[in-house]
């Protein structure tokens, strides 16, 4: 490893690490019924944004200045079964599509806490709520830098547990936890959706490395290495994954009212246009599939 | 025939059309039941219980808690925290409760002390209780017959031991002299469990368990022996009362209810699905994209098209609605035809008819009130609701009803018991009666308390009053059952008004006290100021609780100025209509029905610029509605997916720099603002009307006006070369409630217009000459300016200052520059309730952070609006000048010297400021005392309906009330009025207008004289006025408010402010608004 490769891979976990460790703090605290007071959870919010906001730009100007269009950041097999030949391996990738994404989900998710802090001030579920934004927030990042399918099915998962517990925020009222419960059971079958793309891809490449799609080249270069039908197959199972970032919104915007959602509005633009931007890329080769940065579009 | 048959079968009518007329005395009957907030862009602070108004307070409160299910007073809990951390002082109760027992305090109960004595204690100490299966796993699991309360003093807890233990080896262990079988038996009993043997070995913490249970085994066996003494005593009178009270229970009950009650099914969840999403839609004032088709020909006939179309979508349980509506849109079926026959479908006869239309109003209170206030108080608005709406509301929901307990009466029925060939309105109410006797059946009705209930209660008493169970055991039954009774008589409501008395009582006495004190110590050196000579300048604002701090600073900035209140629309009631509005808004009293109109135009030589701007503004504004509809469209969708994300930088902006991007939004404004403008006040026509020629008012009616006001605050001579009349509002940002933060005088708008309508009126030479023809000579160096404060920013704007003479401009300059360093300092004494301020804030950062919060989208508490009000003032300002109030008192200028022998003056003023400043005392109470039930709870999840009213997430009820953001700080006690008069013109007053009679003498409010020339007060109690005694011994004095109240943020009491300026009479270049006033925090001595 040359000196270039250590700065990017210190960068690479912190970028990884911050909501992480917003996460474990926030988590760990709540399970050991000693919340942190309102003005804690404000500090360690903004101060998890900006440790990975930073590293996140430096990146970014680094594979700039260096030209360097792909960049693993490898944390090795956390789980192997040696016996079925499969291996969970923890691998992040930055390129010129999981960057931007990534800057935008610090940004959106730092303006969300940003807004929160003062909207939810003295609410009782002023922790809850940022525990949850913090599962939120960590699965955005994950599922935006994921470099394996079993990477990017954990982050989505983070976002999907999220979007559930937010639509159901209001937990006094029947409403908010009758759609919760009912967009947890479409994710499960969303999941399953999931699940099938992974198994594919797994029987297609023998591994879950969205890398060993590819036979060349970081995206947009690179080339399906499987065949058009099985690509469509894996898109369209991934294609059922609903955009969950869509939802969990809601639980502001009361499904209605603009007058109050202006933030969560945007948070939905920025999904849509991920949506739309992805389905033009579709359309334009079937190749998009199989980069990592754009599975995440959906 | 019935009234169902009849429409049924299309028959001459027949009991149909007797019973409509009652039917409409019922619905008449019940919206004086519904809750009278408007449409929420004209939120008028109100009673709560204003319908109960009829009732004293104590008995109202119950009364409505019962009816609309929520609760009279704050909880036991809540009260005890206050009571432990000094708000509620032992004293308050203890002369509360002898207040209110008068000579029954000393009756004795049970052998045990006096009933005082007992229900102080119960007052004192919680009493805990439980559902019975949850009290039996606290009695067997928990140390409640190990250990003693922990609130039990530990002297009382060792003598009741020690007693005890003496008691059982003196005489019960030995059969000797006082002891009887029972005891002797209890005690068998505990020795064997206990090992009696070695009793004498026992440790204190074994002897405490003994102690505790047999004191359980004692009160238990007590109780039962009372209950079943009662119970044979009048065993065939319980029966009878009872039965005959769950036949009434019952009968009062909704289907709905019992349904609800047997098994868990919400008929309610099914028809207020479909109710709510129509209302909005029928009440919409311009917010849909579509229009409700058929809206015109009203709810019940558009509701019925609607779902009588071949093509509506309905949910399952009303499948056979599209038949049933389309018969009686053929029909044209009436409203009130169609509730008469549902009645007669739900089997409601002619006495249980009132009962069963308010209950089924009241489902949807929210929602039905809205539509009544549409319907009868709200003809300004875009769309109003035509009349008969309310009974076009009440016909479809009992419809939907019908519906939805017959689809879910197969979850009682058994299946065959059921007709399920026959579909029509008459099958189901055959269903629906079936349904209602087999719940009536199953008699759901509420549990009393149970024997072990009553004996845990009487348990935890002796621990806390040191009863042993040698005195309780030799209690004869009938003993037992008077102890019952008392405790029971003072049950949960009535713990809480003794106290909710109490904690009136401590802030109602220190205000008492501070006026009576601050009179003796600041009164002969505020005289002397004010007496000396003119004043520099004077400035009249509204009575508002928030223009007192307001008022108070700037009197200490510039001693030399005087500040009035008045009611803030100035007596100039009117339908306005600004430069850049739509439509006219009215901008008075709501109990007044303007009859002018005035407008804001440009000036004459800013016409051709007002036009251009006007034009930008409809290009600007027609842009914005065709983005916010054309982005909901599939197209319009792809779009946004594409460009939304430039959405994010305007808006990471404004969250992130919400005052920055608020000045760079106020820059690019100017391109579509009104140019320079002026009011159109005098009219030429001789009626008013909204007409170009009509606006305005005449010479003759401007001159009533400013005489009015000027009699009412007592300024008809020594008038200053300025004086600045400055009404009030505030602009906030994301917030549905923002007409509640306005003037209330105002109908929930701005006041600025009035104060330039009244400062237009005033200056006229025409309307002088007959101002002065009353008696007020205002000279000609006199000029009024109009102002506008807006109190969540403390930004004050000036108007029309191009007419001030320069000879007042220096003058002007000074009373600016005054009023500027008011407006930091005011924003320093309010920031320091906000807990995102930091206390060490300087004035000028206090004014940049309430700026900043009125530009804030995520700001939940842009102020705090009247959360302080506690008081009413009403006379000269001399004798509250100074006083430090904590923004929690209304100020209203009254001079009595001017007034006369009836005291019309007063009169008239009182006749405005009690109700009002009632109202919004009231409404804050029990929102705050129940903030889910009478207010509208959290705002973070409100959605505004149809531009009408807010509602809890995507469907709920109509919320009104205010928000528990809004009284979070509030302390719901009645307002205090102390009026600067006698008792004889008060009486006189309350004699002669009812609804101030009403409100004090059905204590809805409290009410203090004051004489200012003997500084004595006296109270209105039980129905008299009676001299008050001062009870505190001094009054805290500071030279500033600044020094009294920082470093703390909660309420703080009163203080005498004697500023510097005032000791050596000079007065002083006010302070520049940057400077400093850090300093260390200083604990409050309260």
């Amino acid at each position: 490893m040359n000196m270039v490769e250590i700065i990017f891979l210190i960068l690479g976990i912190a970028v990884v690490a911050s909501p992480a460790v917003l996460l474990v703090v926030l988590g760990l605290t709540t399970l050991i019924g000693r919340p942190l007071s309102e003005a804690v959870i404000a500090r360690l919010t903004s101060a998890a944004v900006v440790l990975g906001l930073i590293p996140a730009l430096l990146i970014l100007l680094m594979m700039l200045a260096l030209d360097k269009r792909y960049v693993p950041i490898e944390l090795g097999d956390w789980i192997s079964i040696e016996q079925e030949h499969f291996h969970f391996h923890l691998k992040f990738v930055f390129d010129r599509l999981s960057v931007p994404f990534t800057v935008l989900s610090f940004v959106l998710c730092g303006v969300v806490g940003a807004f929160t802090r003062r909207y939810l001030h003295r609410e009782v579920g002023y922790n809850r709520f940022f525990l949850c934004y913090a599962f939120f927030f960590a699965g955005m990042v994950i599922s935006s830098l994921a470099g394996t399918i079993e990477t990017l099915f954990f982050g989505w998962e983070l976002v999907g547990l999220s979007s559930a517990l937010l639509i159901a925020y209001f937990h006094e009222r029947e409403n908010p936890v009758r759609n919760g419960a009912r967009v947890w059971s479409v994710y499960r079958l969303a999941d399953a959706a999931f699940l099938i793309a992974a198994i594919t891809m797994h029987k297609l490449t023998g591994a879950g490395d969205f890398g060993g799609l590819m036979c060349a080249g970081p995206w947009p270069d690179s080339i399906a290495n499987i065949d058009p039908y099985h690509a469509l197959i894996v898109g369209c199972c991934y294609w059922l994954r609903p955009p969950e970032n869509l939802d969990w919104s809601h639980f502001l915007v009361g499904y209605q009212e603009p007058w109050r959602g202006l933030l969560p509005r945007a948070l939905c633009s920025m999904a849509r246009s991920r949506c739309i931007w992805g389905l033009i890329c579709y359309c334009e080769s079937v190749h998009f599939w199989i980069n990592p940065g754009s599975c995440v579009c959906w | 025939m019935t009234v169902a048959q009849e429409l049924e079968d299309e028959d001459p009518p027949g009991p149909l059309q007797i019973r409509k007329a009652s039917v409409r005395h019922s619905i008449e009957h019940a919206t004086h039941l519904l809750p009278s907030q408007g449409p929420i862009s004209v939120f008028v602070h109100h009673n709560t219980l204003h319908a109960f108004e009829e009732l004293p307070f104590a008995e109202a409160v119950v009364a409505g808690g019962k009816l609309y299910h929520c609760e009279p007073y704050l909880s036991e809990d809540r009260f005890r925290h206050e009571l432990s951390r000094g708000r509620i002082r032992i004293v308050d109760l203890e002369s509360v409760l002898l207040d209110d027992l008068g000579d029954a305090a000393s009756t004795l109960v049970a052998t045990f002390g006096t009933r005082y004595a007992l229900r102080l204690a119960m007052l004192q100490f919680p009493i805990r209780n439980a559902p019975d299966a949850e009290l039996h796993w606290l009695i067997a699991e928990t140390e409640a017959q190990d250990r003693f309360r922990e609130e039990v003093e530990p002297a009382m807890r060792e003598r009741t031991i020690a007693q005890t233990r003496h008691w059982v080896m003196r005489d019960l262990r030995t059969n000797g002299n006082g002891t009887n079988s029972h005891a002797r038996q209890v005690l068998q009993d505990l020795l064997s469990e206990y090992g009696g043997r070695d009793i004498e070995s026992w440790g204190a913490s074994k002897w405490e368990s003994f102690v505790l249970r047999f004191l359980w085994r004692v009160c238990n066996d007590g109780v039962r022996e009372a209950m079943a003494c009662a119970r044979v005593a009048s065993d065939s009178d319980r029966v009878a009362a009872s039965e005959a009270s769950v036949a009434a229970a019952m009968s009062s009950r909704r289907t709905r209810d019992l349904l609800l009650q047997a098994t868990g099914k919400d008929s309610d969840r099914l028809v207020d699905e479909v109710l709510i999403r129509f209302c909005a839609a029928y009440l919409d004032q311009g917010f849909a994209d579509w229009e409700l088709p058929e809206r015109e020909q009203g709810f019940f006939r558009a509701f019925a098209q609607l779902y009588s179309a071949s093509r509506a979508c309905v949910p399952g349980w009303l499948r056979r609605l599209r038949q049933e509506m389309r018969v009686l849109f053929e029909r044209g079926t009436t409203p009130l035809e169609s509730i008469a026959a549902s009645l007669e479908f739900f089997d409601v006869s002619e006495q249980e008819q009132d009962d069963f239309i308010l209950q089924a109003l009241l489902a949807l209170r929210g929602w039905a009130g809205l539509i009544w206030q549409m319907e009868t108080s709200a003809p300004w608005t875009p769309w109003p609701a035509p009349h008969g709406t309310l009974e076009g509301y009440l016909a479809i929901r009992l419809i939907l009803e019908r519906h939805a307990l017959a689809f879910l009466a197969g979850s009682v029925l058994s299946k065959g018991s059921i007709d399920t060939k026959s579909h029509g309105p008459l099958a189901q109410a055959k269903v629906i009666q079936q349904l209602r006797r087999e719940l009536e059946r199953q008699n759901l009705g509420d549990k009393p308390r149970s024997l072990a209930q009553v004996a845990f209660t009487i348990y935890q008493l002796a621990q806390l009053r040191g009863w042993s169970p040698q005195d309780l055991v030799h209690l004869s039954p009938q003993q037992w059952s008077q102890l019952i009774k008392e405790i029971h008589a003072f049950h949960s409501v009535e713990r809480r008004r003794v106290f909710h008395l109490a904690y009136e009582r401590k802030y109602r006495n220190e205000a008492l006290d501070a006026i009576m004190k601050h009179a003796e110590s600041c009164g002969a050196a505020e005289r002397q100021v004010t007496a000396a000579s003119v004043a520099a300048f004077q400035v009249v604002t509204c009575i508002d609780d928030r223009e007192e701090s307001f008022r108070r600073h700037l009197e200490e900035i510039d001693p030399e100025c005087e500040t009035y209140g008045a009611a803030g629309f100035f007596a100039v009631a009117m339908y306005y209509q600004g430069a850049a509005e739509a439509h006219y808004r009215p901008l008075c009293p709501i109990i007044i029905t303007p009859q002018h109109y005035v407008r804001e135009e440009p000036v004459f030589s800013a016409t051709d610029v007002s036009e251009k701007r006007m034009q930008r503004r409809r290009i600007v504004g027609r842009m914005t509605h065709q983005v916010h509809s054309r982005s909901r469209t599939l197209l319009g969708g792809v779009v946004t997916g594409l460009l939304g994300s430039l959405a994010t930088f305007p808006l990471v902006a404004r969250i992130l720099a919400p005052r920055l991007t608020a000045q760079l939004r106020s820059v690019f404004g100017a391109f579509v603002r009104p140019p320079a403008t002026e009011l159109h006040v005098e009219r030429v026509t001789e009626t008013p009307g909204p007409e170009p020629d009509a606006l305005g008012y005449s010479v003759p009616e401007m001159a009533s006006i400013v005489v009015r006001i000027l009699q009412d605050i007592g300024l008809v001579g020594n008038l200053a070369p300025i004086v600045l009349f400055m009404g009030h509002g505030s602009s906030s940002m994301n917030n549905p409630h923002e007409s509640a933060y306005n003037c209330g005088a105002c109908s929930g708008g701005r006041g600025g217009p009035n104060a330039r309508a009244f400062a237009f009126m005033a200056n006229d030479r025409r309307v002088r000459e007959l101002v002065a023809q009353a008696g007020i000579a205002i000279a000609d160096d006199v000029r009024f300016v109009g102002a506008y404060h807006n109190t969540c920013n403390d930004y004050v704007e000036y108007y029309d200052l191009d007419q001030l003479p320069r000879s007042h401009r220096g003058l002007f300059v000074r009373m600016e520059q005054s009023i500027n360093e008011a407006r930091a300092r005011n924003a320093h004494e309010r920031v320091r309730r906000f807990e995102s301020a930091s206390l060490e804030l300087t004035t000028g950062e206090a004014l940049a952070h309430v700026e900043e919060r009125a530009e804030d989208l995520s700001q939940a508490r842009p102020e705090y609006n009247h959360a302080t009000n506690a008081l009413c003032f009403v006379g000269r300002r001399k004798w509250s000048r100074g006083l430090f109030l904590d923004r929690r008192a209304f100020l209203t200028s009254y001079d009595p010297s001017i007034d006369d022998d009836a005291a019309s003056i007063l009169g008239r003023i009182l006749g405005a400021a009690i109700p009002v400043c009632a109202g919004i005392s009231l409404e804050y109470l029990f929102s705050t005392i129940d903030s889910e039930g009478y207010g509208c709870g959290s705002k973070l999840p409100h959605n505004i309906a149809g531009l009408a009213g807010v509602m809890t997430g995507a469907a709920s009820d109509i919320r009104p009330g205010l928000s528990a953001q809004m009284v979070e700080i509030h302390e719901p006690i009645r307002i205090l009025f102390v009026i600067e008069t006698t008792v004889e013109k008060m009486t006189h007053i309350m004699n002669s207008q009812a609804i101030i009679g009403r409100l004090v003498r059905n204590d809805w409010v409290q009410l203090a004289v004051y004489d200012a020339a003997t500084n004595q007060i006296q109270r209105f109690v039980n129905g008299a006025f009676v001299p008050y005694q001062a009870e505190a011994g001094t009054l805290p004095v500071c030279r500033s408010s600044q020094e009294w109240y920082r470093g703390w943020r909660d309420h703080i009491g009163f203080c005498s402010i004697v500023s510097p300026q005032v000791d050596n009479g000079i007065a002083t270049v006010p302070r520049s608004v940057t400077d400093s006033t850090k300093g260390p925090a200083k604990e409050m001595q309260r």
